[in-house]
């Protein structure tokens, strides 16, 4: 017996909730800095700026041990420039990784100068990061001397840059800006060091809304409201800084857990809240226009590498199914980790698919690897990585034998996905400034709740950052008082779910968002769509969720993530319908503007609430100014180990 | 015929095999015959239809301890404590899980829980050398 139906089956009746009930109850915590989600990022800032002195708190919708997106694992320590074998200047580096358009100067010259000291601190707290065993001796980017284990990721210049002829001629000499490592414990590492720092941790809490100053938009945050989602038990942060750690969202344009699972790229926990918290508070946002075609499983598609599609992703050569190989990059040594196929290679594979000279399906060849290579793939790669670890597990214990099978990849066999089928993983998120500062007064960002977020180590850096930054502005206010009418309107807002036992549920509620959003604010945009999306969104607003109804702690969180969800949806249609140009690199297709990246549209779109009135604005292109004079400058107390060198 | 005795009937549930109570319903492995008996003098629930895929792991109930592990790493509560001390946890939400393996990945007690992936996410290799196909 494990199911519910199980129990029912056998019991006779449904189990009992298995919490205590706290409906209305409230808890009040004082803390100087508040760190709002508890993934890498959060455990980061709240290491960080306990680390200075100060009082934290950190708030985490699940259990922070293995919460958020890094939660399982992290097999790659990426764009660590700063690293002793590294054959870049950081500062050089970080320029270049900017260079593509609409990424984020800031967070990039900040993981660039910090995550190598960073990456050390982890190793100083119990994560593994070096060969110490001398286990994968003889693998290509293993150095003997410090035992690191280089990645041929970003081996050549960036080859995510459009445009960039560079990334075809390989290096005279390897960057060696990206460090495998062993980070399936890195996450637990990270509570036990912010249990021993003394950081209060409130697991299974969600929270809801930000306070600011008197309850006036746009003032400073001064704390956060949220809700247990065990025990529906109401809790009220007081804060001097908050830092919202919090992910993107997730799953705004697909809702289909009932077909296959939630295969999701992150779980159904993600879904905006942070921004939709900072956008009620007053906080400007940019690049929210920018989605791109769902990259990931969600339940239709085979899932590998959290549904990538495909199950040699990566160091492994692809073969089809009579043993040919295909002209993929492999991402691996022998082309440098070159990461995507040029277009015109892409378009000659398929149409020799369709001339029958490849068969399919395709394999990853992972008995042709040398044994070194296929273990450092194999079991630390992706053994070490996030959801691929329990894949890698199922996949051993199931019988595959790396040495002996190819594994089979679902290029081609399983179509491309639906263009209507869009996420907003493209990077939307919340404007900050070079203290990672928002553009509210005691509210800080890091990780993937910045615009144009980066991976794993960029969270960690970032976050890392943030709460030094935080805890400096935390020690420097006065306390003030929060508005106990906000409180009182927050509160009667998320429990407004559980005084209705009928009505419509979260999942239909997602998946009407999640329609409006295929119809009119997908791969085809025009100014008459976007205007149809915003008024579907606001009929969905002002009919369906006045009957959304929670019958426990658990779905009244479901319940709040698709109002996040909804409000998040309409922060998208507002920006797309203030971008008037197309462009590339946000994925952004307007039918009546068709001019790609016209020159006078290249620019980031701001997007804020004034007056709970919608405010666009614009900031250049490369708005952070000279990244390594503007780091210095907000820098002079921090020494890492670029200072030193 | 000998009414069959459900108190001693087992059935299979994934990899363990759970004694079932008085009100056991799947009889299976006793062939077509007993099952129509075994239909005949069934009391049934009305149920709703079962979530699908509603078994991201298979508990093994003589190595799990019910230490509710698996509940407490959980990303999203997919699971709850059973409210029988001991007992493996309930799978209240299984729809809501994406797969990450942290509660397999973490439990404190080796072969307590088998992974199982939904049938349709079910990935295929293939022998080099003799081109067998297998499926996980």
């Amino acid at each position: 017996m494990s199911t519910w139906h199980d129990y029912v089956k056998e019991e006779g009746h449904a189990p009992n909730w298995p919490y205590p009930v706290r409906f209305g109850e409230e808890q009040e915590i004082d803390a100087d800095v508040l760190v709002i989600g508890g993934g890498i990022a959060g455990c980061w800032a709240a290491i960080s700026a306990a680390r200075q002195g100060v009082k934290v708190a950190l708030v985490e919708k699940a259990n922070t041990v293995r919460s958020g997106a890094g939660g399982p694992g992290c097999d790659h320590w990426c764009n660590a420039p700063a690293n002793p074998l590294s054959n870049v200047d950081p500062d050089e580096w970080a320029v270049h990784m900017a260079d593509r358009p609409y990424s984020n100067g800031i967070g990039i010259q900040i993981q660039c100068r910090e995550d190598w000291d960073t990456l050390l601190e982890m190793e100083q707290m119990g994560g593994k990061i070096r060969d110490t065993e001398g286990e994968y001796k003889g693998a290509d980017g293993r150095d003997e001397k410090t035992k690191l284990m280089l990645s041929p990721r970003y081996g050549r210049i960036h080859s995510y840059v459009p445009d960039d002829k560079t990334h075809l001629d390989p290096p005279a000499v390897r960057n060696n800006v990206v460090i495998r490592v062993w980070g399936s414990n890195f996450k637990p590492v990270l509570k036990k060091e912010c249990q021993r720092l003394g950081v209060k941790i409130f697991d299974r809490v969600m929270v809801t809304g930000l306070l600011t100053e008197d309850g006036v938009q746009g003032r400073r945050v001064v704390g956060a409201t949220g809700v247990n989602n065990r025990t529906g038990e109401f809790m009220i942060f007081k804060s001097k800084a908050a830092i919202i750690a919090t992910a993107g969202a997730g799953s705004i344009w697909m809702m289909s857990m009932e077909l296959c699972g939630y295969s999701n790229m992150m779980s159904r926990t993600i879904s905006g809240d942070g921004t939709v918290m900072a956008w009620r508070a007053g906080a400007a946002l940019t690049k929210m226009e920018a989605t791109g075609i769902n990259r990931i499983a969600t339940g239709y598609r085979h899932k590998w590498y959290t549904g990538a599609g495909d199950a040699s992703y990566e160091n492994v050569p692809i073969v089809d199914a009579i043993g040919k190989r295909l002209p993929y990059p492999i991402q691996g040594w022998e082309d440098t980790g070159f990461m995507v196929p040029r277009p015109e290679v892409e378009a000659a594979i398929r149409e020799a698919v369709m001339r029958g000279e490849y068969a399919l399906p395709f394999y990853g060849d992972f008995p042709a690897m040398s044994d070194v290579e296929r273990r450092a793939t194999w079991n630390l790669m992706l053994g070490e990585e996030s959801t691929t670890k329990i894949i890698i597990d199922t996949f051993n214990k199931g019988g595959y034998d790396p040495s002996r099978d190819l594994l089979q990849s679902y290029k081609f066999i399983e179509g491309a996905g639906m263009p209507q089928w869009r996420e907003a993983g493209f990077g939307g998120g919340v404007l900050v400034d070079w203290n990672l500062k928002t553009t509210l007064d005691g509210l800080y960002a890091a990780g993937g709740q910045m615009f144009a977020p980066e991976d794993h180590s960029y969270a960690a850096a970032t976050g890392r950052y943030a709460g030094r930054k935080a805890a400096a502005y935390a020690r420097q206010v006065d306390e003030s008082k929060l508005s106990r009418d906000q409180v009182a309107s927050e509160k009667a807002r998320v429990y407004a779910p559980l005084k209705r036992t009928s009505g419509i549920e979260w999942k239909e509620l997602h998946a009407g968002i999640a329609r409006a959003m295929q119809y009119y604010v997908s791969e085809y945009k025009t100014e008459t769509l976007l205007q149809m999306g915003l008024g579907a969104l606001k009929k969905i607003e002002e009919d369906s969720v006045p009957r959304l109804y929670a019958l426990d702690p658990h779905k009244l969180m479901r319940s709040l993530e698709d109002l996040s969800l909804l409000a998040y949806a309409q922060i998208i249609v507002q920006a797309s319908l203030a971008r008037k140009a197309s462009s590339v690199p946000l994925g952004f297709n307007r039918i009546d503007y068709p001019t790609m990246d016209p020159e006078e549209w290249n620019k980031f779109l701001t997007i804020k609430l004034e007056n709970d009135k919608v405010k666009t604005g614009f900031l250049p292109m490369k708005f952070w100014g000279d990244m390594k004079e503007q780091y210095e400058a907000h820098n002079k107390e921090y020494d890492g180990v670029c200072k030193r060198k | 015929m000998k009414p069959i005795t459900r108190s001693t009937t087992a059935y299979v549930n994934g990899s363990s095999t759970v004694r079932g109570k008085q009100t056991v319903s799947q009889s299976r492995p006793l062939g077509n015959l007993l099952m129509e008996e075994t239909m005949a003098e069934e009391k049934m629930m009305a149920l709703p239809n079962v979530q699908t895929p509603n078994k991201p792991v298979l508990f093994n109930q003589d190595i799990c301890n019910g230490c509710n592990h698996c509940v407490e790493v959980c990303q999203i509560d997919v699971y709850i404590p059973h409210p029988e001390k001991g007992k493996p946890p309930i799978i209240l939400h299984p729809e809501e899980c994406w797969y990450c393996g942290c509660c397999a990945n973490d439990c404190p007690r080796p072969g307590a829980i088998t992974f199982n992936w939904p049938l349709q996410a079910r990935g295929y290799w293939k022998n080099k050398a003799t081109g067998e196909i297998h499926q996980l």
